[in-house]
């Protein structure tokens, strides 16, 4: 296995944990290729120096030449301190759970939950 | 005069029968050779029916099982990754996770060519131990405690079938992609 799949994996542990936090911004200023547009906001995190992105996107899958589906990806970039990318990590579905952890975390709904059924 | 007559005829009339068993013989011969030759095409036939069928079920399986499937191998990546994060305290609820792998494994199984079969055979050579795996020591019983033959869970295990599961899904997500695009 990977190291970036082990990456992943700790991230995701730690974000679920809460001991690494995720900040959010809109994602009308990020601009994508091969016209893939963002469906989520842009989270992103600070460790040990390197600054971390994630977010949901929007793919055509071409099934003929100009036939093709929407497909949704999650993906997970290192940034610079200008937010352009200098890395790409290579997609792993685990990307799915990390995105569903920061989401989660972010949202405040354990909070919300916990205050709203006691 | 008369008797040779009669002699001649009979040489005539035995030499026909001759030549008619001759011919009935050499056809018995020729059709059993035909019969034989059928018996091969049609077991053939049979043969390639087969794998035709095969493929076909495999075909119609990944139309229609693959996505439940993966469906419900992405609810249990997400539940194993939230319990993993509190391993000390949910390690009952993991392996039910893990167990709930098995059935929906078997069932995969049938949607998937051979070469599409090496981090499924990773992941389903993993859970097959599941069986001699407890959450903690005074659960295992005797038996296997007098051999010592079982595994207490610990988040190495978990981890290793949660990045094999990961990559499986990941695996027939493109499948799946690939297949949208063949059935156009």
């Amino acid at each position: 296995m990977s190291k970036e799949n082990d990456f992943i994996l700790k991230l995701t542990k730690e974000t679920l944990r809460n001991n690494i936090k995720w900040t959010d911004k809109q994602s009308k200023s990020l601009v994508l290729p091969h016209e893939e547009r963002a469906t989520s906001k842009l989270y992103i995190t600070t460790i040990d120096d390197k600054k971390f992105r994630i977010y949901e996107f929007q793919y055509k899958h071409y099934t003929d030449e100009d036939e093709w589906l929407w497909n949704q990806r999650i993906r997970l970039e290192m940034i610079d301190a200008n937010e352009e990318k200098i890395y790409e990590f290579a997609y792993n579905y685990s990307l799915n759970d990390l995105f569903n952890a920061v989401t989660k975390s972010n949202s405040g709904v354990d909070e919300f939950l916990d205050k709203f059924l006691n | 005069m008369l008797d040779l007559s009669m002699v001649i005829t009979n040489l005539n009339e035995t030499t026909e029968h001759k030549n008619m068993d001759k011919f009935i013989s050499e056809g018995a011969d020729w059709f059993t050779f035909i019969g034989f030759i059928l018996t091969i095409l049609t077991f053939l036939g049979v043969l390639f029916n087969k794998s035709l069928l095969k493929k076909i079920n495999r075909k119609s399986f990944s139309i229609n099982r693959m996505p439940e499937n993966l469906s419900d191998l992405k609810t249990i990546s997400r539940n194993v990754s939230i319990f993993n994060a509190q391993f000390g305290n949910k390690k009952s609820e993991i392996l039910i996770e893990i167990n709930k792998l098995s059935p929906i494994l078997k069932s995969l199984k049938k949607s998937l060519n051979k070469a599409d079969l090496e981090h499924y055979n990773s992941l389903n050579s993993e859970i097959k131990k599941i069986n001699k795996v407890y959450y903690k020591e005074s659960k295992v019983k005797r038996i296997r405690r007098l051999i010592g033959n079982y595994i207490i869970l610990d988040e190495d295990f978990v981890d290793k079938i949660y990045r094999l599961l990961t990559v499986l899904i990941t695996d027939i997500e493109n499948i799946s992609n690939d297949n949208k695009q063949n059935l156009m």
